[in-house]
């Protein structure tokens, strides 16, 4: 059956769909991606760069033509593009220049026989030119089946609940919110054994990154960058924790790792140029939409502050494409929606983006805004601030279910799981004023955390075994002691993985706003604005 | 394999877990009713913890009510009996929930010191006793928010007349109105103490 569910995929994919899979596919085959280009752009007629053990380059250029046969009009339409692909050297930091690359043209279908002949007489030309090195070679559908086929011990879920899981998201429509706590569930089902070799591992890890690409082909297809983006850094996340766990050596699983967090990028990317576009964040079916849009904007604008915080620790990125990112915040900030505790990651990474391009001013007004809300919230006698477990989506369901009675949203509001970290970011930004004014309220304040049995819980969805811990603020106390306590940081309660990867982390508590711990978030506010990646 | 009825049975669940859930509601004490809940979505420990003072640590148990369901041939008969069943299955839940709410304050009391030891009668010795250990707080009008007394029923009306006693006595009343304005002190002593200096 997952023959039938590989075909079936390769064969409706485009390319841009088949591009990531195909990328660990070439990991297996022991290869170091270097470069990975965005949706519908090409350096040079060369969609992937990748080096061998030898040091020798390979450069791909991927096509589209779902289970067809490239016919020679197709061929002819390309040849502009792979002309470049061929002649054009590849100029990357991690490449030598010695050697010309090797170039493959990929297709997720076949070759008629005229393109097959047109390709000959390409090479021989070249050959009796004397530049053999500007030969075109072919990967076409078999060879990209076969190659996902040698993965496919490790690429089959081992139970049958999981393997529903696939399905239900192989099948899903891909336009809505992913399920995250069931994608993470079905991926932390390939990594539950523990590691029998390096190479079993590394294996392991690409199936992994196949499964993914399986699963997040319909949100693909759709291009829901959203869910693209969450699906991918779940993948990053289960890694971690299973590299984590059992101690795994970097090189294992270092350029698996890089080639998902240029899949995020580059996602962050199609979905900015989306955003910058967007007129009202408002889609089609008004009637529903109107209550939905705002919870979408908040989401969306969680995101595009990441990835401009990711712009703004790259000394090499574009200034323009912040400006612009700058500018959509600003336009549609006023219209977010703070439904509960799970929306508060989002309007941090949004204070987060703001410190970090110098606008202080903006960051601390909306930090002190989310703050006043939660305390506000906190106040009520039936609030509908819900706690961190709960998304947008089943915030608004309870909030809309006619069956829904006082005590059901009673039970899932909460503002404690985030007050502490919110109390300490205004601490740490020198807002003594606002806090001794409020301070009647916050000396009340409890705050409720969780402590994990191993450091690599943190990137599980959900915990059988570990503490609730209920904490209460100190009514009396003296500012000094207050900063004291708001920076510290236990850096080993962390997980390493972090720690190397900091940049991962504030999108990490976007995906996973029941992570939006104290000792966390201030780590992030702490790192964030000294290091760079 | 018999088939199912999955989509009918889905929503009957809901139906009784609702049901259930009114039940219990209903048969809940009013000091329970005024109890905060929420929903554990992890973890099998619960940690309080008050500054570096005390920390009191429990596992999370579950409350799993019983009761007989009848006999299949009477459900068969009348299916409507499975309510019933319910009511005694809620009955028993709020048994367990108060049983659970003892055993832990209890535990909370025994560990910060907060108790009284009496001889088996209550006299407003033993009332003023309490009183002194507790904090208490006020309202905005400065009314005394004063504790419930949670006790058997023999134990309540002995409560009860150690309060009466404390009303008929010039000598008992003036203690209790001192106690209740040192009390007050205290509640603003604590209250004033709200404070972030420097």
């Amino acid at each position: 059956m997952i023959d039938r569910i590989l075909e079936n995929w390769l064969d409706k994919s485009s390319e841009r769909s088949y591009q990531i899979p195909f990328c660990y596919l070439l990991v297996q085959k022991n290869m170091t991606i270097l470069h990975l280009t965005r949706h519908n752009a090409m350096e040079h007629g060369k969609d992937i760069i990748a080096q061998d053990q030898s040091g020798q380059l390979h450069v791909y250029q991927l096509k589209g033509i779902n289970g067809g046969k490239l016919k020679i009009r197709d061929w002819q339409a390309m040849l502009g593009q792979l002309m470049q692909m061929v002649t054009t050297p590849v100029i990357h930091p991690s490449a030598s220049t010695d050697r010309h690359q090797i170039s493959y043209l990929v297709l997720n279908g076949e070759i008629e026989e005229e393109v097959s002949a047109a390709i000959s007489a390409f090479n021989s030309d070249w050959r009796s030119r004397g530049f053999p090195q500007y030969c075109i070679n072919t990967i076409v559908r078999g060879e990209i089946l076969s190659w996902a086929q040698e993965l496919k011990d490790q690429l089959v879920p081992s139970e049958l609940n999981d393997f529903k899981l696939l399905l239900e998201f192989f099948l899903d429509s891909g336009k809505g919110l992913l399920d995250k706590e069931k994608f993470c569930r079905l991926l932390y089902s390939i990594f539950s054994d523990a590691p029998k070799s390096d190479e079993e591992t590394k294996r392991l890890i690409s199936s992994a990154a196949l499964l993914c690409s399986l699963a997040l082909s319909r949100f693909q297809e759709n291009q829901n960058h959203v869910s693209i983006i969450e699906g991918w850094t779940i993948y990053i996340a289960q890694i971690m924790q299973y590299a984590e766990r059992f101690g795994l050596k970097r090189k294992i699983f270092s350029n698996e790792m890089e080639i998902a967090d240029k899949v995020i990028i580059n996602a962050l990317d199609d979905l900015s140029e989306e955003v910058i576009l967007m007129k009202d964040g408002l889609q089609s079916d008004l009637m529903q939409d109107i209550f939905v849009f705002r919870h979408r904007l908040t989401i969306l604008l969680g995101y595009l502050a990441y990835y401009g915080i990711r712009l703004a620790c790259d000394p090499s990125a574009n200034e323009n494409k912040m400006g612009k990112i700058f500018n959509s915040i600003e336009t549609h900030v006023h219209d977010i929606a703070i439904w509960g505790e799970s929306a508060v990651p989002h309007v941090t990474n949004i204070y987060w983006f703001y410190k970090k391009i110098g606008k202080e001013e903006k960051s601390r007004q909306l930090l002190k805004s989310v703050f006043l809300l939660t305390i506000l919230e906190g106040k009520k006698e039936q609030s509908l601030f819900t706690n961190y477990y709960l998304s947008a989506e089943d915030t608004l369901i309870l909030l809309h279910d006619e069956r829904t009675q006082p005590r059901d949203i009673a039970l899932v509001t909460s503002t404690r799981h985030v007050n502490e970290s919110l109390t300490h970011l205004l601490v740490i930004n020198n807002e003594k004023e606002l806090l001794k004014d409020l301070w009647k309220d916050i000396s009340t304040f409890i705050y409720v955390s969780f402590e994990f049995e191993r450091k690599e819980d943190i990137f599980k969805w959900r915990n059988e075994s570990g503490t609730e811990v209920t904490r209460y603020q100190k009514e009396y106390m003296e500012w000094p002691d207050f900063v004291e306590e708001a920076k510290k940081v236990d850096v080993v309660m962390l997980p390493s993985m972090f720690l190397e990867r900091h940049l991962y982390a504030p999108l990490f508590v976007i995906v996973y706003p029941h992570r939006y711990l104290r000792n966390l978030i201030i780590w992030i506010e702490t790192n964030l604005f000294e290091k760079t990646e | 394999m018999l088939p199912d009825f999955i989509k009918a049975k889905e929503l009957l669940k809901k139906q009784q877990h609702r049901f259930f859930a009114h039940l219990v509601d209903v048969n809940l004490p009013s000091y329970l009713k005024q109890a905060s809940y929420k929903t554990i979505y992890e973890g099998d420990r619960m940690s309080m913890r008050y500054n570096e003072e005390w920390k009191y640590d429990k596992e999370i148990s579950k409350i799993a009510p019983e009761s007989k369901a009848g006999s299949i041939s009477d459900l068969k008969t009348n299916p409507d009996l499975i309510y019933e069943h319910m009511q005694e299955l809620a009955m028993d839940f709020v048994k367990k929930q108060v049983e659970g709410m003892i055993s832990t304050v209890t535990e909370i009391t025994d560990m910060t010191g907060n108790v009284v030891q009496g001889s088996g009668e209550i006299t407003p010795e033993n009332i003023f006793s309490i009183l002194e250990k507790i904090e208490v707080s006020f309202d905005a009008s400065g009314n005394p928010n004063l504790p419930s007394f949670f006790a058997g029923p023999e134990m309540v009306e002995k409560i009860k007349k150690a309060f009466v006693g404390i009303e008929k006595d010039p000598l008992y009343k003036k203690r209790h109105e001192d106690l209740i304005a040192r009390k007050k002190n205290e509640w603003n002593d604590r209250q004033n103490s709200r404070k972030l200096v420097g």
